[in-house]
């Protein structure tokens, strides 16, 4: 598409926002499970493309730099609460919003996928969760990562036999 | 390989985030934006400074483990001069449809229901309830408590499903709804939302009004079928048209959106509608479909 939109950082981020605000936050509470730090990890990477737009200018330039800024901050953010959970001892936090029918059961189901992707190193994780979330070819994977293609099939072949086996175990 | 795909959209896909739209535009507040959009920051460049500051802090000690903290704290910023609210209102056919729409800071629950007692900003919708039809809103236990001042205020039928739709999402949960008479002792009416009142198609963005430049994302919900949209010039001709698919699988309205080219249209204004078309009934003459329009300007 030959678009060339002649946005203003503002507009950017008002139309990056409508458009990819949910999405940006679930992969991140894919990433880092709870969903408040999640609204924030993604809220630093809006605020991050914003201050970037001058150079970016496209939108499909500023949404690579928004998966890659989630994901950076995600990690940054996993290692900050390493350090905060040696003191307290871990507590997982619920999920957001209880489904009106057979609540319980769908939130068991979706607190063991969360609890399972926690599980996996931390590439692995963010492989799965760019591939089967965001539907990124190994390409922009590896783009995305900062590491090779060969890597993202490794990576996304062990974190998915690990996650099924896990998934498996919790049943 | 679906399986995964599968199993993480559930995951994460019935998570409503906390709209930090008003918090976004705080922190990357510049004067350029005080200059071109005086209508929004009307308040001035004082309250942005102190906005920007506050936004900065709420951020950084806003990272509570409490079940549903954060579906209410992030509009409550007593500095913000604005958030966004999802507002339901009542088409023609007797349908619910969503605007998001910009309001005054505040309790985001009593925001959203002071929203809907006003008319919408698009004018092909209107509200069952006329200002001063409530008088409160609160969370109680695992339900959403509404005071009924309005003692002629009739909490039926699709009119009081504007009512629960709208609060659930101010409220980040589905919780039902007790309507509740002034005066009247014990527990008032419970409501729970009724999926058959939403329009099959409606349009998130864009809002009506809004003006773009070389190119407009729009995005809404829809029925598994789909739709369609197109964009019509105020002359009359169809100037651009396409298909409107769901992004997720699943019953119930799914998330769409569609990116529209805008190079070389003169600028004015144009209509966006995406249209459903009931083709259930082979062999019926009339269709039935259901539209949602905005009106948009082209820079």
């Amino acid at each position: 598409m030959t678009d060339r939109p002649v946005w203003t950082a503002d507009q950017a981020l008002e139309q990056l926002y409508v458009a990819h605000w949910r999405a940006l936050v679930r992969l991140a509470v894919l990433l880092v499970r709870d969903v408040g730090t999640a609204e924030e990890v993604t809220q630093d990477a809006f605020v991050a493309v914003h201050a970037r737009w001058s150079h970016l200018r496209d939108p499909d330039k500023a949404l690579a730099y928004l998966r890659q800024a989630v994901v950076n901050r995600s990690r940054s953010a996993l290692r900050h609460r390493a350090v905060v959970e040696r003191h307290a001892h871990r507590r997982t936090a619920p999920l957001s919003e209880p489904g009106a029918d057979q609540a319980a059961l769908d939130t068991d189901r979706r607190a063991a996928v969360l609890d399972a992707l926690r599980e996996l190193p931390q590439r692995q994780r963010e492989v799965l969760a760019l591939r089967y979330y965001l539907d990124l070819s190994e390409a922009e994977i590896a783009d995305a990562l900062g590491i090779s293609r060969g890597a993202v099939k490794s990576h996304a072949s062990r974190g998915s036999a690990t996650l099924r086996t896990l998934l498996e175990e919790e049943q | 390989m679906n399986d995964l795909h599968d199993l993480f959209h559930d995951a994460v896909d019935g998570i409503e985030p906390a709209d930090r739209l008003t918090e976004l535009r705080a922190r990357t507040a510049s004067p350029e934006r005080a200059a071109a959009r005086p209508w929004f920051w009307a308040a001035g460049a004082t309250v942005l400074a102190t906005a920007a500051a506050v936004a900065v802090v709420a951020v950084v000690s806003d990272g509570s483990d409490a079940p549903g903290h954060h579906h209410h704290d992030m509009a409550m910023d007593p500095s913000a001069s604005t958030q966004l609210v999802a507002a339901y209102f009542l088409g023609d056919n007797e349908l619910l449809y969503r605007e998001f729409d910009e309001v005054p800071a505040g309790d985001p629950l009593r925001a959203a229901l002071d929203r809907i007692q006003q008319p919408p900003e698009d004018p092909d919708y209107n509200s069952a309830f006329p200002p001063g039809s409530f008088s409160g809103v609160s969370l109680g236990d695992g339900t959403i408590r509404v005071d009924v001042a309005d003692p002629e205020a009739d909490v039926t039928g699709v009119a009081v499903q504007q009512v629960v739709y709208t609060l659930q999402a101010a409220a980040g949960e589905r919780w039902p709804v007790e309507f509740r008479r002034l005066g009247e002792l014990g527990p008032g009416e419970m409501v729970i939302a009724d999926p058959a009142v939403l329009n099959p198609v409606s349009i998130s963005d864009p809002a009506e009004g809004n003006e773009y430049a070389g190119s407009m994302i729009a995005r809404g919900r829809v029925e598994p079928g789909g739709a369609l949209w197109d964009l019509t010039g105020a002359i009359g001709g169809t100037v651009r048209q396409g298909a409107v698919t769901a992004t997720t699988s699943g019953a119930g309205l799914r998330p769409w959106q569609v990116t529209v080219d805008l190079e070389g249209l003169e600028p004015g204004s144009y209509t966006f509608t995406v249209r459903t078309t009931d083709t259930s009934e082979p062999g019926k003459t009339t269709f039935h479909t259901s539209t949602d329009t905005r009106t948009i300007t082209v820079r």
